[in-house]
């Protein structure tokens, strides 16, 4: 196990370099703006496909074939990918933070930030959480065009819940939302983690 | 005990089936799975390693069920697939970083010195190798861990003769210690030849034979003859025959032969040839 999450490391740090820079460009954006969340909130979003795509680099190199002749377990080889997707949603959540108690300072106000910070731990499990099941059931191609469903989905549903920057505050100051949703998401994140792990035991390599 | 032990082993796909395989690998000994691209030899080997999931059957691995408890049995066991499938990006210094927490009896000692007794650069990227350096970085990972058995999936095809050689020598150095063995399967049966104890042909999804390599040699004859002298020989001691306008050649088995019909000693090439061209 130790060996999988050293080989997730050395992968991260080859190939998540552009979607840190990217989310780097994001968060400067965002600080300079006034008013939209959207450059704050959506490295988030972005961070999670981080997992996806290491899983389309192990399929092009024959690593899931090969890292399960490693004395290893699939359960074992799913968690790797399980405890990569939450190390990241941790350290984007933590930038996230940053970035928003800098936008904060700048703009002179005082917003709380205990709910929406938990709110937005929260949400940067979602993307792992919905799209590595069908990653590891169907491979990262298809799993990839679930992702962008996903998005889609959620996108879709923001214009309902009247999410614009005039309300946020409102939804700042709901510290109960921030409450519920962390405890929730990580109740799907554990439901998705032993989906995949069940997934990926009936998948032939 | 035998290092493999498969029964009545089948899986099928469409358009494809393995059928009730049959094979036994003692330990201490190299046996040669033999056939042709598609034959099922993969199919086999990804089976042993539970990478797919069979129909029926059983397999056992150094004695154990390779359903319970598998991750035990395969710190025991080195495999280099058909496609080494090291992250491309990575090197041979971190692959050995990687392995040196994966296996419990990960030796970095015996890793460097395969390292530099292939040629093989420690801090190039495994996506700028060439297909024989990846083999050769696939199989020194796969010998450096102490396993008692060692499963090679075409591993020496892409091999210039040389390293080919070399990696010979390897693995009849691996098996002096009585209890390691190897399953190899190829179709540069010379190699094989050369090498193995056991051999298997498969055919179509179906062993054919496995036997002692020298009991093969034994108990089969390479004939040249005229189309006469090949009717007299009784057509169930043929294995296979080829026909010419002016001659027949043919593979049977020695001690049916009538007295007169000359003969040499057959390679398991001939051998493996005439009966796949027979049974098709």
């Amino acid at each position: 196990m130790k060996g999988l999450l050293l080989k997730e490391w050395y992968m991260m740090l080859r190939h998540a370099k552009g979607y840190l820079l990217v989310c780097l460009v994001f968060f400067t954006i965002s600080i300079f703006s006034e008013g939209d969340t959207f450059f704050e909130a959506y490295p988030l979003v972005l961070a999670g496909m981080i997992p996806i795509t290491l899983i389309s680099y192990d399929e092009r190199s024959g690593w899931i074939s090969f890292g399960n002749i490693l004395p290893c377990s699939r359960k074992q080889f799913v968690s790797a990918k399980y405890i990569l997707a939450i190390i990241i949603a941790v350290f984007m959540t933590a930038c996230t933070l940053i970035v928003h108690i800098i936008r904060i300072y700048s703009a002179g106000g005082g917003v709380q930030l205990g709910a929406g910070v938990i709110a937005g731990a929260a949400f940067s499990l979602m993307p792992p959480s919905f799209v590595l099941p069908a990653v590891f059931k169907l491979g990262s191609e298809k799993g990839r065009l679930a992702y962008i469903v996903v998005i889609a989905v959620v996108c879709a549903c923001i214009p309902f819940l009247n999410m614009t920057s005039e309300n946020y505050t409102v939804y700042a100051d709901m510290s109960a939302i921030g409450f519920i949703a962390l405890p929730l998401s990580l109740l799907i994140f554990a439901a998705s983690w032993l989906l995949s792990v069940r997934f990926f035991e009936k998948r032939e390599l | 005990m035998n290092a493999l032990e498969i029964k009545g082993l089948c899986k099928s796909y469409t358009g494809f089936e393995l059928n009730d395989i049959e094979l036994t690998l003692p330990a201490g000994y190299i046996l040669g799975l033999i056939g042709e691209n598609g034959a099922g030899k993969s199919t086999i080997i990804k089976l042993i390693m539970d990478l797919i999931r069979r129909d029926s059957g059983s397999i056992f691995v150094l004695g154990r069920d390779n359903r319970e408890k598998f991750s035990l049995t395969k710190e025991d066991v080195g495999v280099v697939l058909d496609k080494v499938g090291f992250p491309e990006s990575l090197n041979a210094k971190q692959i050995n970083n990687i392995m040196k927490l994966t296996y419990k009896n990960w030796d970095e000692r015996e890793f460097s010195s395969y390292i530099e007794r292939f040629d093989i650069p420690l801090s190039k990227k495994f996506m700028e190798y060439s297909q024989g350096m990846r083999m050769k970085l696939g199989i020194a990972a796969a010998l450096s861990h102490k396993p008692k058995l060692l499963i090679l999936d075409e591993a020496t095809n892409g091999l210039d003769p040389v390293v080919r050689d070399d990696v010979n020598g390897i693995l009849n150095e691996f098996t002096r210690d009585e209890t390691h063995s190897v399953l190899i399967s190829s179709h540069i049966v010379s190699d094989l030849e050369k090498l193995c104890d056991y051999i298997a042909f498969i055919h179509k999804g179906r062993i054919m034979l496995c036997e002692e390599k020298d009991r093969l040699l034994e108990e089969f004859a390479f004939i040249q003859c005229s189309k006469e002298e090949l009717e007299r020989i009784p057509q169930s001691a043929l294995r296979g025959v080829k026909r010419s306008v002016y001659n027949a050649e043919a593979v049977a088995e020695r001690s049916a032969l009538p007295k007169g019909i000359r003969s040499r000693p057959v390679t398991i090439e001939e051998l493996f040839v005439f009966m796949v061209k027979e049974s098709a």
